[in-house]
């Protein structure tokens, strides 16, 4: 326990949840040695699958993408291809793979958020196109609106590939292009900008806070980006400032994060 | 070159803490053993950074908590769930003594559960408790404030009301 100071000795809760260790103590546990082992094989796994999806993109720049083509024509769906990926999880989508009306009931001022069902307008928010590198994903987009004060601007994208290779490599790529994007003009805004950020076990999440001219609109902007398998899920926000306060707290929680993708997936 | 030394100390001096803490969080001793080992292993992937945080042991409960939320939705969708995690684990059963409290645990809401456990196990401030689970002071003490009461109904103890929360 890392700190009893903040008990009594005799606080009757913790006793009775300590008496819990008869049980734990007779439950075996893998030794270290296991548990470096199972880590490793999922490293070695992601290694593998990553590099096959960079070395399917170089043959496919020879030619030999259409060979693959050829083979999906002929009704082989990619994942079931013999590889050291074929044992990874392949998921489809759910009917409805969007966060449902109550799934987020209140963010700072804002009220709880809507699925519009219409596709976002504008596809491209700060420098981020979710789009642009989702070669070979299957794509569905929906805006999410909220109706209490109406200014926030809310999206989330659900994109599946063929295999989770893809999919991480995409992941890593978003990730890529926040961290790159430019401040925009000085002149115009001063930003702050958070992350990309870790969010374990599987999301990151990056922030913009602007001083907007009237020109420049909205002025925060967050995106989270979380994946499971060969399903990705990216979720954007905009509104006037970080409606958690000071730019300390985030919109997209590790909670609401895993959440998205449980929907999507489930 | 990770430092597998480290990390085999730190396991070994923590997993039974965390253990604890999920099998009080789940009421469930085959998926807090599962849960367990699946956070230290992916520790154990990220051990250049997580050994630098303030507290890795923080990390690792969050982590196998988030993973036990995210198994408890998808469990909501039986086919699912299957077809995830494959058929579930034959889970030990708790011990005579143990079978009320794990059977009223199981009974208080998830959030609740985790703020008691993680205030009257672990040991966290309410401000530290807020912090883990991202939720204001004021919702930590309601969540543990209701939660004591529910479990002092479910095993007939008025005791498990009197303490108040810490700060």
């Amino acid at each position: 326990m890392r700190n009893q100071s903040a008990l009594p000795d005799n606080d009757p809760v913790q006793m009775t949840l300590v008496s819990l260790r008869s049980d734990v103590e007779r439950t075996p546990l893998a030794d270290s040695l296991s548990v470096r082992r199972r880590g490793e094989a999922r490293s070695r796994h992601q290694a593998v699958a990553g590099a096959l999806v960079i070395a399917a993109l170089v043959a496919g720049a020879f030619g030999v993408a259409d060979l693959r083509g050829h083979q999906r024509h002929s009704g082989i769906p990619a994942h079931q291809s013999p590889s050291p990926t074929a044992s990874v999880a392949i998921f489809t989508l759910a009917a409805n793979p969007f966060l449902r009306d109550g799934d987020i009931t209140a963010i700072g001022p804002y009220g709880e958020l809507l699925d519009s069902g219409t596709e976002p307008q504008n596809k491209v928010q700060q420098c981020i196109d979710v789009s642009a590198s989702a070669t070979g994903a299957s794509i569905r987009s929906t805006t999410l609106y909220e109706k209490k004060l109406g200014e926030v601007q809310a999206a989330e994208h659900v994109l599946r590939f063929d295999s989770a290779a893809e999919a991480e490599q995409y992941w890593a790529r978003l990730s890529s292009a926040a961290d790159a994007c430019g401040h925009g003009n000085p002149a115009e805004v001063t930003t702050n900008d958070r992350g990309p950020e870790e969010v374990p076990p599987d999301s990151y999440r990056w922030s913009r806070l602007s001083t907007p001219t009237a020109a420049a609109g909205i002025g925060y902007y967050e995106l989270g980006a979380t994946h499971h398998a060969n399903v990705v899920v990216v979720l954007e926000w905009s509104s006037m400032g970080n409606p958690t306060g000071d730019n300390a707290g985030w919109v997209w929680d590790a909670d609401r994060l895993q959440l998205a993708v449980d929907r999507a997936i489930t | 070159m990770k430092d597998a030394e480290g990390f085999d100390a730190f396991y070994t001096a923590t997993n039974r803490r965390v253990l604890h803490q999920m099998y009080a969080m789940t009421s469930n001793l085959a998926d807090a053993q599962e849960l367990t080992q699946e956070a230290y292993s992916r520790a154990w992937q990220r051990w250049g950074a997580v050994s630098t945080y303030d507290d890795p042991e923080a990390w690792v409960r969050t982590v196998a908590w988030r993973l036990a939320a995210s198994r408890w939705r998808k469990a909501r969708n039986g086919v699912a769930a299957m077809l995830r995690h494959g058929p579930p684990e034959h889970a030990p059963e708790p011990s005579v003594d143990n079978v009320a409290l794990v059977a009223a645990l199981k009974e208080i809401p998830e959030a609740q559960r985790r703020v008691i456990v993680l205030h009257h196990l672990t040991g966290l401030s309410v401000a530290e408790v807020a912090h883990e689970v991202a939720a204001p002071e004021g919702t930590v003490k309601a969540r543990l404030s209701r939660g004591r009461a529910a479990l002092a109904a479910l095993l007939s103890d008025a005791t498990l009301t009197e303490v108040s929360p810490h700060a």
